[in-house]
């Protein structure tokens, strides 16, 4: 029996020798269930990655992907692209882009996780992303993201304590990622949210509530909800 | 390997477990190193281990492996042995075909595990059914002496006919040698030897 399932979550690629490199691709080729989670796949060389979307393209084995957690959204829409049509020409039944709490940050991981969903590649979580309440939170989440950093690249000057609708996510967005070695999980997912929802709380104790925030808070507390129960059910996302 | 035969295997782990838990510390230490020596190269089994559990010998030898290493780990002093021992028990009794996953604890290092520690865990592996096998960092591979990676190495190529689970986690490949690295790499993907 060939080993089926194989994984190197949290390996840096990026850093193999080009012999272990090759070995690695072989096998990733050959095998049904694959974790790449945590692989820094985002600074892979332009010939490594490259390699890796023809073995991902053209192996007839593997049905399950995990990429998540790859810095994915740091890519240029090019390689975004090439990596979505290689996983929609490949035989993958199931792909994990994206860990939710990544969506939060990157416009691009999202809307890379919405496309291979509407291919019909997508994780089983693709139901829990496709909920109408997730889907609105993630796009406010991003839209005040958006604004955030417009209003830092105009006015750098200024102190961002002035607009606390935006204060909140300055933190969240400069702090360093959790390194979550054993792969994403809804317990993980749950901390986040608690973050940020902690964070939330704080902003809302100092200064004058609105109605976005508002919103955006029982949003978060129907999310940690949802999450929590999902933890309880599944430790594991797509477990 | 049915049902039953399992269950009687696990049955003999608590029979020997609960017989040495009775005897004076001096001779449960005497007795735990004699298991162990059972579990070398060449060794017959002692008359003091099958007086105590005379259904021993009727059993083959990687049975007895399978028992002895599960009764060794289990009188370990250090959680994560037991950890490992409970493992190997859950194999043994919930699986009828004796799979095993071993899953090696973040903080359970190869390289420094005491000679004897490792001998009945590498035995484990080869008496069990490996069908899955995780490492991380805190196995330290990258510096087991030449003689464990090379009994890892050996466990993983005997595995071929069960093994369908690897997991190398964290930064464990990147620690590697280049030379070890290939050579794991090699032994999982174990029937393409073309590279």
């Amino acid at each position: 029996m060939a080993v089926e399932n194989f994984s190197l979550t949290g390996c840096d690629l990026s850093a193999l020798d080009d012999d272990t490199w090759r070995a690695t691709i072989k096998i990733i080729g050959s095998v049904k269930n694959l974790d790449l989670s945590h692989c820094a796949i985002a600074r892979l060389s332009d010939a490594r990655f490259s390699e890796l979307i023809a073995v991902i393209k053209s192996s007839r084995s593997i049905q399950f992907l995990d990429i998540s957690y790859n810095e994915l959204g740091k890519l240029k829409e090019d390689k975004l692209a090439v990596l979505r049509d290689a996983i929609k020409a490949s035989s993958i039944i199931g792909a994990t882009v994206s860990g939710l709490d990544e969506l939060f940050y990157s416009r691009n991981v999202l809307t890379l996780n919405r496309a291979i969903t509407q291919d019909g590649k997508g994780d089983t979580n693709a139901e829990f992303f496709n909920r109408p309440d997730i889907r609105a939170l993630l796009d406010r989440y991003l839209e005040v993201q958006q604004v955030l950093q417009a209003h830092l690249g105009n006015t750098q000057q200024r102190r961002l304590s002035g607009y606390p609708l935006l204060t909140i996510f300055a933190s969240i967005i400069t702090t360093e990622p959790r390194v979550v070695v054993q792969g994403a999980s809804y317990a993980h997912v749950v901390e986040s949210l608690r973050d940020i929802q902690d964070k939330l709380d704080k902003l809302m104790g100092e200064h004058p509530s609105t109605p976005a925030l508002e919103a955006l808070s029982e949003q978060l507390k129907r999310l940690q909800t949802h999450a929590q129960h999902a933890a309880n059910d599944s430790p594991r996302l797509g477990g | 390997m049915t049902y039953s035969r399992a269950l009687s295997e696990s049955n003999i782990v608590s029979n020997l477990q609960q017989l040495i838990e009775q005897v004076p510390q001096s001779r449960k230490e005497h007795l735990l190193r004699q298991l162990v020596n059972t579990l070398k190269p060449n060794n017959i089994l002692p008359n003091d281990i099958s007086r105590l559990e005379p259904c021993i010998l009727q059993l083959d030898l990687q049975a007895r492996r399978r028992i002895f290493s599960v009764v060794l780990l289990s009188f370990s002093n250090q959680k994560v042995l037991q950890d490992i021992a409970t493992a190997l028990y859950m194999a043994m009794t919930m699986d009828s075909n004796n799979d095993l996953t071993m899953h090696y604890p973040d903080d359970f290092s190869i390289a420094r595990c005491a000679s004897d520690d490792w001998l009945v865990i590498s035995t484990a592996m080869r008496a069990f059914h490996l069908v899955a096998l995780h490492v991380c960092p805190g196995n330290q591979l990258e510096s087991c002496e030449e003689s464990r990676w090379l009994a890892l190495l050996s466990n993983i190529r005997d595995a071929a006919a069960t093994l369908k689970e690897i997991a190398i986690t964290g930064d464990t490949l990147g620690r590697l040698h280049p030379v070890r690295r290939h050579q794991l790499l090699r032994e999982i993907n174990n029937g393409r030897r073309e590279f």
